[in-house]
């Protein structure tokens, strides 16, 4: 996939759509194409690191992350670590509008910017779509918060990081239904509105089409004929049939109301429990590349 | 088994985490207590308008609509606006005009009620504490935001209740330059730091918002109680909604845990979206009426669903276990997806006990 020839992808979506899992299938691949990669969890970590064998996973603890940056914002360990045992700074940072937001990512680009070189790819396993969309404005409004100042012009560089589609790649993640690919669109559009663009979709999910029209209109018209047992087997059958092209059409939409790459996943009929399934979806990513 | 649940309850909170159908789960549970007689109405935050999709309707505003539906009782549906919310609540508390304008014009107001983290889950609690107080439904119905841990909304009152409580608001409403000269030497020194790297009108903004909002911290305070309080009611149920997906399934134990933990009162769990496969289900004799190539595939369809619910009893028996005498509620995976009102009536159904697993 392109989106790996970046220094940084978010992955990014609507809440059960598969984000942690396609993270870890994309750094897998990027390991076996040599590159050096590090995942970045704003949880704690433990699904990806379970589901990514091998691959490092930094987990991002916003208070800590909080601290770190400030150290280096005063250039003082000391000065840091007084403001960080206040109670007064903790109330202020909390009322700080997006500083959480903007000391994640800012956290995420420290480790994907080009001069830092520990790793040549970057992939934040991102919160669903609305909180997604805020990590990634969040240095913009900060900017326009604090207008002077170190952390003014930091926020500027990490906000011309994101914007610049040769480091930064957003990848929308989605499920071949209604609501998930209507979130997908909408999440593009507002991307477009910040001045940001969604790079990429992977489609999580997909269900084979094992029937056809004609076969679903036998398999139902069979009634009668079939034991219970067998009916039970047709049923399931015919329900297959309905969602695969229920999912088709979702698919054809996405496609169609996008500008983006769109490549699919199948749907596994075993949960993503580790790495053997991840390597299973890694290379299904590999061959659509 | 929701209807016997949900009988004497005022209030029912659904939460989970994301993409289990949390708001389908919402609206057909209002739906099925409408449908025996009570006045419900259910209550979901904009931004997906996600509640409207399910209901079949255009949109919702900041009230209340009345959903046509040919039941006994009523029901009604709102999507709630937080920053208009939020809005209101300042002009409730605001002592003067002054005051309500220096803080509704304050940028750092402003991005407090439109877009920190938080501000979403607390004002979905404050909407139901209102709702509640004024008594016009015997039930009401609150799809709780989607965060990334279901758990969030949980801190959210006890997070802004210390976030606005007067004690530390005290130090910004001192007078003198930013009133921040109360504060210790050390801590002193850091902050003009602070202001330098920060930039200074930010430290200026936050304290002019804290001066205005320092009236209002104690009607705030007293209404994050109220609103504790109305969780922690008997009277109150939390439904926790999940899915048979094992990450799912980890949070839903986790939130149970939690909810005990926290004395809430918990009601039971809804597994949306389950693959339950007849146990007698065979493709044996298929060849002869279907020819064995296309019988063939029907038997390789079958045995991956067979693996499939395999895998979710499992995973649903551990939580099951966890869960002991409390409920709970399996919903098949529909045909079709729900986003009209027939749809959520079949949904009703498998929630409400005729053809669920109750």
């Amino acid at each position: 996939m392109s989106v790996l020839d970046k220094r940084l992808v978010v992955v990014t979506g609507k809440g059960g759509v598969g984000k942690t899992t396609v993270a870890a299938a994309l750094a897998v691949l990027a390991v076996r194409q040599g590159k050096r990669v590090i995942l970045c969890d704003p949880s704690d970590g433990s699904r990806l690191r379970m589901l990514a064998a091998g691959v490092p996973v930094c987990s991002i603890d916003p208070d800590r992350a909080k601290s770190e940056w400030l150290g280096r914002q005063l250039r003082s360990g000391t000065l840091a670590g007084i403001l960080g045992r206040s109670s007064l700074f903790q109330l202020l940072t909390a009322a700080a509008p997006g500083l959480s937001e903007l000391v994640t990512i800012g956290k995420v680009w420290d480790l994907a910017r080009p001069d830092a070189a520990r790793y040549d790819l970057a992939i934040l396993d991102g919160p669903p779509t609305g909180q997604g969309l805020a990590l990634l404005t969040s240095p913009r409004s900060y900017a326009n918060l604090a207008r002077t100042g170190p952390i003014h012009h930091q926020a500027l560089e990490v906000d011309a990081f994101l914007r610049d589609r040769a480091l930064t790649a957003v990848l929308g993640v989605a499920l071949p239904e209604e609501m998930p690919v209507n979130e997908t669109v909408e999440l593009a559009r507002r991307l477009g509105d910040g001045g940001l663009a969604l790079d990429a979709v992977v489609v999580n999910g997909l269900h084979p089409e094992r029937f056809t029209k004609d076969e679903a209109r036998r398999i139902a018209k069979l009634d009668g004929r079939v034991s219970p047992g067998a009916r039970a087997a047709l049923d399931l059958a015919h329900f297959e049939y309905g969602r695969a092209r229920r999912q088709c059409t979702e698919l054809r939409r996405i496609r169609r109301s996008l500008e983006a790459p769109v490549s699919t996943l199948p749907f596994l009929f075993e949960p993503v429990l580790g790495p053997a399934q991840i390597e299973l979806l890694s290379r299904a990513l590999e061959r659509l590349s | 088994m929701i209807a016997e649940l949900l009988e004497r309850k005022a209030v029912c909170i659904c939460a989970g985490p994301g993409g289990v159908g949390k708001t389908t789960t919402s609206a057909s549970i209002a739906v099925g207590m409408a449908a025996r007689g009570k006045k419900v109405a259910v209550l979901t935050i904009d931004p997906a308008r996600r509640l409207a999709d399910s209901l079949g309707l255009p949109e919702l505003g900041n009230e209340e609509r009345r959903v046509e539906i040919d039941v006994p009782g009523e029901l009604w549906a709102m999507m709630l606006d937080p920053k208009r919310t939020f809005d209101q609540l300042i002009e409730w508390h605001a002592p003067d005009e002054e005051t309500r304008d220096a803080v509704l014009g304050n940028r750092i107001y402003k991005q407090l009620s439109s877009a920190v983290a938080g501000s979403q889950e607390y004002m979905a609690m404050e909407k139901l504490l209102e709702l509640h107080q004024e008594g016009r439904y015997d039930l009401l119905v609150l799809d709780t935001p989607p965060t990334r841990s279901a758990l969030d909304f949980l801190d959210t009152p006890r997070r802004l209740g210390a976030f606005i409580d007067s004690r530390s608001l005290r130090l910004f409403t001192a007078p003198g330059r930013l009133g921040l000269n109360l504060v210790g030497r050390g801590t002193s020194a850091a902050f003009s730091m602070l202001g330098k790297a920060a930039g200074i009108d930010l430290l200026a903004d936050l304290s002019e918002f804290f001066r205005s909002f320092g009236d209002m911290a104690g009607g705030f305070r007293e209404r994050a109680e109220r609103v504790n309080q109305l969780l922690a009611d008997r009277h109150t149920a939390f439904l926790v909604v999940t899915s048979p997906r094992p990450d799912a399934i980890d949070e839903a134990m986790y939130l149970h845990h939690r909810l005990l933990d926290a004395g809430l009162p918990f009601g039971g769990v809804v597994v949306n979206r389950v693959h339950p496969v007849e146990a007698r289900a065979t493709a044996r004799g298929l060849a002869e009426v279907l020819g064995s190539e296309l019988a063939g595939r029907v038997e390789a369809n079958l045995e991956d669903y067979k693996r499939l619910a395999e895998h979710e009893r499992r995973d649903l028996e551990g939580l099951r276990r966890r869960l002991g005498r409390r409920p709970m509620i399996q919903v098949p995976e529909l045909e079709d997806e729900v986003h009209d009102i027939d749809s959520l009536r079949r949904v009703e159904q498998h929630l409400f006990g005729s053809g669920g697993t109750g």
